[in-house]
């Protein structure tokens, strides 16, 4: 199991300005782990899968993803989707965090593995809650090791 | 028999045979009667003129050689059923299309074996064949027309999903800054303090104003049009939501439906004086939730808009007809003037004056409801003297369907 503060995050938003405000709600949490921004899907499954401009990454001893679903390129439950499909990123937690409050988006995110979801609440009180809570997820969840392979 | 009666009879005969001319000569339809050698017997001019001939062309020679100088789908169509209608005996119908002279036109046959009618052994075959190429053609638009329509109503329930999406992630951001500002401006405030000291009385007056005023105002604005903006928004997904959403029919007894909502809404007919009463009221095969909410919003309303000083009447009643039932609601509230009748049912739009809370959607999500049944929902008013919602509910469903049409 993954020491927790060393878990990196990566954020996986195409609105500059939900990643911002996602990033100061983690940091008023407390939550002090490296983040990673990504502004579309191709860019998520490079880095996840060390290709492309991140083909030398530091690698990351464990990873949390917290995944928009309507992105550009390659779509957020795609990503899911390919990270299930592969043995080096299937166990690494995915936390849907979306504006779509839609039944079919949020089973068919849970069909594909997802590990939770999350309604972006217009709400900005309902919005901090939401990350704080993530926050607590992280706390307590238990993050496997990434798998090298 | 004398002469008489002979004379009776054939004056009978003949005035049959002029009954049978005139029958021939007036039907739209053509007419041919052909022995069991195929050659025509009886032929009308509405049968000739499908051949672009006359009849003394056609009449007493055989069938099959115009069928087939016409078009050899005709000839084997004709062929087909003549001989099923000879081994069967029966009455058979078919369709087929068939170039014309004058263009591709679709014809609706049907053949009977005349021996069987006349209980004669005579092999006599009478065949009628109708244009029906106008009716094919209309019905095919109305397929199209469907199609279209469908497909039009499919888009604009994918673009109130999309819209109501895409719209909420920029009020994500309006929202979220403006509480980050909040933040900031605590910030500030709380270094304040320490800063006055340098400032002249104008510099503080004018920060003053800033802090306290200028700046919580504008927050003010900026929150509660996000607020507003968030309330359509969902309104709008609520409304697409309801247009997709998929009926479950069962038989429903709208009579324990009213009294379950008279009894939500109890207290508030109670504090205002107000009298419900119900008629005859049938069940109907519906979706239950969709009854609850089209009867719900519709009562609602009622108790909303009535006229103060006036004890509410609330009065329920229904018609059903062969093909429908139809629902009235009628009511001696404030009632709608006739200008804004049209906009009532519009999402968002509410008529006369504002003082009730409410978001306009109400009518709108009734609409969206009966119309999912594949009925209408109309209102009939006067200002100030009450109104009467109209709602009908088919006992049909067109389609034949697992779910109403839309």
């Amino acid at each position: 199991m993954a020491d927790v503060n060393n878990v990196t995050i990566l954020i996986v938003e195409d609105d500059p300005g939900h990643s911002r405000l996602i990033e100061k709600n983690l940091r008023r949490a407390n939550i002090k782990n490296r983040l990673v921004k990504v502004g579309d899907g191709r860019r998520a499954l490079d880095y996840l899968f060390e290709k492309g401009e991140y083909a030398d990454r530091r690698r990351a001893s464990s990873l949390l993803v917290l995944l928009d679903l309507n992105l550009p390129i390659i779509s957020g439950i795609q990503v899911l989707k390919r990270m299930r499909e592969n043995d080096s990123t299937r166990r690494i937690p995915v936390i849907i965090l979306t504006t779509s409050d839609e039944n079919r988006d949020v089973s068919a995110c849970y069909d594909a593995g997802c590990n939770v979801y999350i309604t972006k609440p217009v709400d900005y009180a309902r919005f901090s809650e939401a990350i704080e809570k993530l926050g607590l997820f992280l706390t307590v969840a238990s993050l496997p090791e990434r798998i090298c392979e | 028999m004398n002469k008489q009666t002979m004379k009776n009879r054939s004056e009978a005969t003949r005035q049959t045979i002029k009954f049978f001319e005139t029958l021939l000569r007036a039907s739209t339809d053509g007419i041919v009667i052909t022995d069991a050698t195929q050659n025509i017997i009886v032929v009308n001019e509405a049968f000739c003129s499908i051949f672009g001939a006359r009849w003394g062309d056609m009449v007493e020679t055989s069938l099959f050689p115009w069928l087939e100088q016409l078009d050899s789908g005709a000839l084997n169509t004709w062929s087909d059923l003549e001989a099923r209608v000879r081994a069967e005996g029966s009455r058979r119908d078919t369709e087929f299309r068939m170039t014309a002279p004058d263009g591709v036109n679709h014809y609706s046959v049907n053949a009977s074996l005349l021996d069987r009618v006349a209980d004669e052994e005579s092999g006599v075959i009478i065949g009628i064949w109708r244009d029906v190429t106008e009716f094919k053609r209309s019905q095919a638009m109305l397929r199209q027309k469907a199609r279209e329509l469908e497909q039009a109503n499919e888009e604009v329930k994918r673009f109130a999903y999309i819209i109501s999406h895409d719209l909420r992630a920029p009020l994500v951001n309006i929202k979220g800054f403006s509480a980050e500002l909040r933040y900031a401006l605590d910030e500030i405030d709380s270094a304040m303090e320490s800063a006055l000291p340098h400032l002249d009385e104008k510099q503080k007056e004018s920060l003053n104003a800033a802090l306290t005023e200028d700046i919580p105002e504008a927050f003010h604005f900026i929150e509660s049009s996000v607020n507003r903006m968030d309330g359509y928004i969902n309104s709008l997904l609520k409304l697409s939501r309801l247009g997709r959403h998929e009926l479950k029919p069962e038989r429903v007894d709208i009579r324990l439906v009213v009294e379950a909502l008279l009894e939500d809404i109890a207290h508030q007919i109670a504090e205002s004086g107000a009298r419900a009463s119900m008629g005859f009221l049938p069940p109907v095969v519906a979706d239950r939730t969709a009854m609850e909410q089209i009867i719900g919003n519709l009562l609602n309303n009622a108790v909303k808009y009535r006229e103060p000083g006036r004890p509410l009447e609330i009065e329920i009643t229904a018609d059903a007809s062969e093909n429908e039932t139809v629902f009235h609601v009628r009511d001696n509230g404030r009632g709608i003037a006739g200008d804004d009748l049209d906009r009532i049912f519009a999402p968002f739009r509410r008529a006369g004056e504002e003082n009730v809370p409410g978001e306009g959607m109400g009518l709108s999500y009734a609409q969206t409801m009966v119309r999912r049944h594949g009925g209408r929902i109309t209102c009939e008013s006067e200002q100030g003297a009450g109104a009467t919602f109209t709602f009908t509910i088919p006992k049909i469903i067109p389609g034949r369907r697992s779910s109403w049409p839309m």
